[in-house]
């Protein structure tokens, strides 16, 4: 259901945002810059980078619910699976980096 | 902030405040225009000054912050309300009514009114010749109501009471007045009261046509004067405002009313992008038509019957004075004109343009000065205590001028009041306004002073 078109005589109070000191109003990309970054990492250093992120969240979601985060923002909710997700796939990226430095 | 980190502050709004009012929501009043006055909600807002224009901003609870332009200049705004004079006083309808605008007014004047009856405006009727597509009445052929004359005087007769034993001015409008199935009668009846003006609010096709209407006006000439409906000289501001080109029988009514000798003045409704243009085309016809005594701007409004306006670009008060300068190049300016010092300064600005010995049109502002000016309408009554002493205009005399300035500044004068001799006579002969014919005349006690008055009106004033 779309809004109904506002009248021109109505207009937005001119309100400051907290951003609004000489800086224009527009969303920051910063998530872009993240997933690139994880990217390129992931792919300089293949099951190294993904272990090490793995590890790190879980211990994140670990910690976050021993403080009583029972739910997650994130797909799978619950955050005992989360934790299982994250520690399966450091598990996998151990394996293969054990094969890549064995050779 | 808890780091104590200095921030950058808050930025600018981007407007300036000019004034605090109190408004109302035109987006609630056109949801509901109906709704008892009671119920019509006040609130509070102002006026700001941004990009170059002022605006109406008002906070409404429903729907938020509405903004809509309330005038084109800054600049002249502020200087029309540097005209404001002492306001007489007025006789509530209902006496101890203190209820707030607007729903005070559904019992008459109430005690907080500003202004009394300077103008009685009676709608005789609501039948017209016309059907314009602008047209604040939204009167029309089809509609056939008629006010009985017993009634339009009961009304003349009650104002009269309440204003003290004397009407200024009485504006008939309607409808179309001249359609007035008792209009003789009823100009009988006002010539034997105390009313000293009366306007006739016309779109002048009978009296293109009507030779016995005329002869009307001629008898009564002394006291009627016409106010003539006159959208500019283009087909366009004709079809646009009145739905044909009607400057045949606009010329042809003119004609025949200047050569009756019956003081006219030329009312103009003007819109942005159709006839704002004409401006000056209209003040020339005027100054050109002799017993065409004055030029009524009304920038259009979205009331009645209209094709509508924007209400963030329009043609304002302030916009008509700014564009008087270029469209007269430079004959007439809006530092010619004054508010109406008894109303409010926002509502209306007037200006009187003589002609003087050499056929040069000059204002009475130019030739008086605008700071003299003021000092005689003691508008500044510090600078004029401080100058009583070294004054040379002695003070009976000034009390003379100021009188009648106060008159002729006032929304009751018109130009052919009977006391406008006086007024001209007290200007020209007290101020030395190297008007010497006028004074001459003016001043003069010869048999026929007031027709020989009346022709000069005739031709050398224009307010």
């Amino acid at each position: 259901m779309s809004t109904p078109a506002r009248d021109p005589r109505q207009v937005d109070p001119p309100h400051a945002t907290t951003a609004a000191a000489g800086t224009p109003d527009v969303t920051d990309p910063l998530r872009l810059c993240v997933l690139a970054t994880v990217s390129l990492l992931g792919w300089l250093l293949g099951p190294f980078a993904v272990l090490v992120f793995a590890g790190m969240g879980a211990a994140g979601y670990v910690s976050a619910r021993r403080a009583g985060l029972l739910r997650s923002r994130c797909k799978l909710g619950d955050t005992r699976l989360v934790i299982a997700y994250l520690v399966t796939v450091a598990a996998v990226a151990a394996v293969f980096a054990v094969r890549m430095v064995t050779g | 902030m808890s780091s104590g980190t200095r921030g950058a502050g808050m930025p600018l709004r981007g407007d300036r405040i000019h004034r605090y009012v109190t408004a109302f929501c035109p987006l609630c009043h056109e949801e509901a225009p109906d709704r008892p006055l009671e119920e019509v909600v006040r609130l509070s807002g102002w006026l700001v000054e941004r990009e170059g224009r002022i605006w109406l901003e008002r906070g409404c609870t429903r729907h938020g912050l509405v903004r809509t332009m309330y005038d084109e200049s800054p600049q002249i705004l502020s200087y029309l309300e540097e005209w404001t004079a002492p306001t007489k006083v007025h006789a509530p309808d209902v006496v101890g009514n203190f209820a707030p605008v607007p729903a005070a007014y559904a019992d008459g004047l109430p005690e907080m009114q500003t202004q009394h009856t300077c103008i009685l405006l009676e709608d005789l009727l609501d039948h017209c010749n016309l059907k314009c597509p602008t047209c604040f009445a939204a009167s029309a052929p089809a509609l056939a109501s008629v006010a009985p004359l017993s009634d339009v005087l009961a009304s003349v007769d009650a104002r009269l009471e309440r204003e003290n034993g004397r009407l200024d001015v009485l504006m008939l409008s309607g409808g179309e007045p001249t359609l007035y199935p008792h209009l003789a009668g009823l100009l009988d009846e006002v010539a034997r009261r105390p009313v000293v003006r009366v306007l006739l609010n016309t779109n002048g096709l009978l009296v293109a046509s009507d030779d016995e209407l005329l002869a009307l006006l001629r008898r009564h000439r002394e006291r009627v004067e016409v106010y003539l409906q006159f959208d500019g000289e283009s087909a366009e501001a004709s079809a646009h405002h009145r739905g044909a080109d009607l400057r045949r029988f606009k010329d042809l009514a003119l004609q025949r009313l200047s050569d009756a000798e019956v003081f006219t003045t030329l009312t103009m409704t003007a819109a942005l992008g159709v006839n704002d243009h004409e401006i000056g085309a209209v003040l020339d016809r005027a100054m050109a038509t002799p017993y065409v005594g004055g030029v009524s701007i009304q920038p259009v409004f979205g009331s009645g019957r209209s094709t509508g306006i924007d209400a963030t670009d329009r043609l304002t008060h302030t916009g008509v004075l700014a564009r008087l300068e270029e469209q007269t190049d430079g004959r007439v300016t809006w530092r010619d004109l004054t508010a109406l010092p008894c109303s409010h300064p926002h509502c209306c600005s007037v200006g009187y343009l003589l002609r003087d010995d050499s056929g040069r049109w000059v204002s009475l502002v130019s030739v008086i000065g605008h700071d003299r000016l003021k000092q005689w309408l003691d508008l500044e009554p510090d600078l004029l205590a401080n100058r009583i002493a070294d004054d040379t205009i002695p003070q009976q005399l000034r009390g003379v001028v100021k009188s009648s300035l106060l008159d002729l500044l006032s929304e009751q004068s018109s130009l052919s009041h009977p006391s406008m001799a006086d007024i001209w006579r007290d200007i020209c002969t007290h101020c030395d306004l190297g008007l010497g014919t006028l004074a001459t005349l003016a001043s003069s006690r010869l048999p026929g002073r007031g027709d020989r008055l009346r022709r000069l009106l005739g031709s050398e004033c224009c307010g």
